[in-house]
């Protein structure tokens, strides 16, 4: 069945920008959407050593208990491979909400939107900047 | 296809010439609508993609709402929506994750008609998304009521939500709710982080009958 199908495969995209890991969220989460994301940000961290994670949720619209724990567990999950995460892009109502729950991010880094979160990221010695190829260089 | 779908028409309504056909036709593909009628069952499914597609030209959560609503009636065959259809009081099973992002969208269309936005729309929309996980999580099945709350002269204040399960039930109920345990997965904070965002909060639960929970959320004063 088509539909099934799509919901099976349907997966948040982990993008590989300036050598850190973007995770835009546009899509009412999931519990088994934010669990394959998890295993998904494993994996790209492993394969590309990233400097850096963010999670922007601008486009989401709710965020509860599980979501909140698996999105902190996400975070600390990449703390321990070495890859520091910054989350962005709470609305206020957002931000409110978790608050009233009890429910924290406390152990997170937090940023106003994903450009500043992009920026806190910066590992500051212009490694992460795009490389300009020399004539007849090949970059990869 | 350009005269005689009225499904075009009223996309094009809200979302301008350029973006209505690419919706539509996307929306159609991914729930594997391709002639004649679409089944009843699908129609949740066919709105939700078209939900995903108007948010990318659409900001405004209410405007959304109301072009979905309008696509609803129009595939479900009912006559134009009056405000108080709108409101309608919906019984919605939840047995999958697809039935929880159903309730979600449904209830979001409904808290919109009733006049909630902002803060306290996140947080009802919070709270459908607690008590459908628990549901799901722990009974497997149940359902969820959303119906509009009155005041004694009638006005609409807020939306009651209920969950209803024929699960396991809760055996230490009364401790979860103190605060004093917190579960592995999480049920204790679920259940208390909805407590504090809404205005009453209420919990049964008999081990091996069920549960239900029942809250009521007002909406604040708008200007």
């Amino acid at each position: 069945m088509p539909a099934d199908f799509a919901r099976a495969t349907e997966r948040v995209p982990v993008i590989w920008l300036q050598r850190k890991l973007v995770v835009a969220i546009q899509v009412s989460l999931t519990d088994a959407l934010v669990d394959r994301l998890k295993v998904d940000v494993g994996g790209e961290i492993a394969r590309r050593n990233p400097v850096g994670l963010a999670i922007d949720l601008s486009g989401a619209d709710l965020l509860d208990s599980y979501l909140t724990q698996a999105l902190r567990d996400l975070a600390l999950m990449a703390q321990l491979m070495g890859v520091r995460t910054v989350i962005s892009g709470l609305s206020p109502a957002m931000a409110i909400t978790l608050v009233e729950m009890g429910l924290e991010l406390s152990a997170v880094a937090t940023a106003l939107d994903l450009d500043h979160a992009l920026v806190m990221l910066d590992p500051g010695d212009g490694s992460s900047s795009p490389r300009l190829s020399a004539p007849g260089e090949v970059v990869l | 296809m350009k005269i005689a779908d009225p499904l075009l028409a009223i996309l094009q309504r809200h979302v301008g010439d350029f973006a209505a056909a690419p919706i539509l036709n996307v929306s159609r593909e991914r729930v594997g609508w391709t002639t004649g009628a679409l089944a009843r069952e699908r129609v949740g499914t066919f709105l939700r993609f078209v939900e995903l597609g108007l948010k990318v030209y659409v900001d405004d959560l209410t405007q959304r709402a109301r072009c979905v609503a309008e696509l609803e009636t129009l595939l479900r065959g009912e006559r134009a929506p009056a405000p108080a259809e709108a409101v309608a009081a919906v019984e919605l099973s939840i047995a999958s994750e697809d039935e929880v992002l159903d309730a979600r969208m449904r209830a979001r269309r409904m808290l919109a008609a009733l006049g909630f936005s902002g803060v306290d729309e996140v947080k009802a929309l919070t709270v459908v998304s607690e008590l459908t996980r628990n549901i799901l999580k722990y009974a497997g099945r149940g359902t969820l009521k959303l119906s509009a709350a009155r005041d004694g002269s009638g006005c609409v204040v807020g939306v009651l939500i209920v969950a209803t399960d024929s699960g396991p039930g809760i055996a230490n109920l009364e401790e979860i709710m103190s605060g004093r345990y917190r579960s592995k997965t999480g049920m204790g904070r679920g259940l208390l982080g909805t407590k504090a965002i809404v205005d009453e909060f209420s919990i049964t639960s008999e081990p091996g009958k069920g549960t239900r929970v029942s809250v009521l959320k007002r909406f604040g004063v708008r200007r």
